[in-house]
């Protein structure tokens, strides 16, 4: 059975592009669309690996970020963050609040499957 | 007639002349009779001293402007920019420089008006590029639509033998993000070169409430009238006011708060409190009965006919966050940037009910000094009867520099744009220091 992967996105054209790329690449792929309700997506998803958004609506992905981690069952889920925001700040925050990997956008495609791969695979 | 030759009198009858003020309004202000003055102003009495100051104050020029023309206010400027700067000795050859190269002087001081231009200009711009919240959502929106196109045009040149369904798809899916791409980039290049207080489209609610009001001279008749036609006539200038409806519901704010001052503060009590006492708010509570705040607030808002100078108030919440700004010329307030920790809008903060008075001058080598009076006040709240509702005023006036017996604290507007070496409360690098 295929490792999922849970793609916590708003941006409906980079949803069906990453969607697009891990289905191809043999990953089942679950996709969830605002923030607010993401954790609940998680639980009922229970995803080997998550790719998370930072800007979403309702609820940011460091705040998403931040709950998982004070779940038992979550703290070692691999997680990889997605952002538009470069400063080292917000990396720091990333890995700080509990990222194990992140990447700012744009990325290259090539980039996202390596870097999902070597996350599943570590 | 020769500037040396014209008289202290005859300038003090000119400048109140250019800024509307009738002899007995002076006259009161300064503290004498109208006729005494009538014979300062026709050289029938020597001026000189606190009293030359004190008309000075109240004309908003410099004493020496008064006492002996625009040449010595000239080398006076000339001085008070180098005397920090400049060796001692360099100081003293000011009034020489002037008297044998005039035209260099003029040149000096056009150099520090461009420089305080482009000051103005820095300040706008670092407050937009670093922390203006829709240049950087605009910034967001640019990267996540690249991001989109990146990604699918890799997919349809790397994917071999990809479905022509998806195909399509991805086509169809980058010409709605070239399209989005096309209009968000658009937005940000109008943005940038256009001014904000002339593209009102672009400016947050508060800014457009506060272009508005200072559009419109801060004169509503309709709300200093005692009739009953205040709800209607409010409607209908909001209306027309043309503002997000954002801005239409802080605007609503502030006219509903400014009705309740008019009726604890009628224009008639103002106007004849300015004329006697000038612009004092703490003056104006005690005589009216009123809250510092509401005076500070009235005062702010008069239209500039009802008074003869400029002030400029700044409110901010318990957060720091500034709810108001009408603006005073040569005190900068940065919107968005964190602002100056050492104003005294924010010690107000800790010492509710209690004025603060500061004399303020912004960076090492402006000249214009302001005086402050500062006051924190927490009111009930309607709705969380427990959490009361805290804002901080300041009150700012410009001050005439040769008037100012207080210590004067220097401050930026910004730790960025601060060049005051040696503080404690710094937070980054100035990029006004040299050495940046």
């Amino acid at each position: 059975m295929s490792k999922m992967v849970l793609l916590i996105e708003d941006e409906p054209n980079i949803i069906e592009a990453i969607n697009f790329l891990l289905k191809r690449d043999g990953w089942d792929v679950k996709t969830h669309a605002n923030g607010h309700d993401a954790l609940d997506a998680i639980h009922r998803n229970k995803p080997d690996l998550i790719v998370l958004d930072v800007m979403l609506p309702g609820k940011s992905g460091y705040e998403i970020l931040r709950d998982l981690r004070t779940e038992e069952d979550n703290k070692a889920l691999p997680v990889l963050m997605l952002t538009a925001r470069v400063q080292d700040k917000d990396r720091d925050l990333a890995t700080q609040l509990g990222a194990t990997r992140f990447m700012t956008k744009p990325f290259s495609n090539a980039e996202l499957l390596s870097v999902v791969r070597a996350m599943m695979d570590p | 007639m020769s500037e040396r030759k014209t008289s202290a009198g005859v300038r003090i009858r000119q400048r109140r002349r250019s800024v509307g003020l009738r002899q007995a309004e002076l006259a009161s202000r300064a503290g004498i009779s109208a006729s005494y003055l009538n014979l300062i102003e026709h050289d029938r009495r020597r001026i000189g001293g606190k009293l030359l100051t004190k008309i000075a104050d109240v004309l908003g020029v410099q004493a020496t402007f008064l006492s002996e023309g625009v040449q010595a206010t000239k080398i006076n400027h000339i001085r008070e920019l180098a005397t920090p700067l400049a060796h001692e000795e360099a100081v003293q050859q000011v009034e020489d420089l002037a008297t044998r190269f005039p035209m260099w002087v003029d040149f000096i001081l056009n150099q520090e008006r461009q420089k305080r231009a482009l000051e103005a200009q820095v300040n706008a711009l670092t407050e937009r590029l670093s922390h203006d919240p829709r240049l950087s959502a605009s910034l967001h929106d640019v990267l996540s639509t690249v991001t989109a196109i990146r990604s699918m045009s890799a997919i349809l040149s790397d994917t071999e033998n990809i479905e022509p369904e998806w195909q399509m798809r991805f086509i169809r899916n980058m010409n709605e993000e070239s399209l989005r791409l096309s209009d968000t980039a658009g937005a940000l290049v109008q943005f940038l070169e256009t001014d904000a207080k002339n593209a009102s489209g672009l400016l947050s609610p508060q800014e457009e409430v506060e272009n508005f009001l200072e559009t419109s001279g801060f004169d509503f008749p309709f709300l200093e009238n005692e009739n009953d036609d205040f709800e209607k006539e409010l409607h209908a200038l909001l209306d027309t006011a043309g503002l997000s409806p954002s801005g239409i519901w802080l605007l609503k704010s502030y006219f509903v708060q400014a009705r309740e001052d008019v009726r604890k503060l009628p224009l008639a009590v103002a106007q004849s409190f300015v004329s006697a006492s000038g612009l004092d708010p703490v003056g104006l509570a005690q005589m009216a009965g009123v809250d510092v705040p509401t005076a500070m607030r009235r005062l702010a808002t008069l239209p500039m006919k009802q008074k003869s100078e400029a002030c400029g108030l700044l409110i901010c919440d318990a957060g720091g966050n500034f709810l108001f700004h009408r603006p005073i010329e040569g005190f900068r307030v940065l919107r968005y940037a964190s602002a100056c920790p050492l104003l005294p809008i924010f010690d107000a903060l800790h010492f509710p009910m209690r004025p603060i008075r500061r004399v303020l001058a912004q960076n090492t080598s402006d000249v214009t000094i302001f005086d402050t009076i500062s006051f924190a006040q927490a009111t009930e709240s309607s709705a969380n009867k427990e959490q009361p509702v805290v804002k901080s005023y300041m009150f700012i006036r410009a001050l005439n520099k040769s008037g100012a017996n207080a210590k004067v604290q220097r401050l930026g507007p910004s730790c960025a744009l601060c060049s005051v070496k040696d503080c404690d409360s710094r937070r980054e690098l100035s990029l006004v220091e040299e050495g940046f």
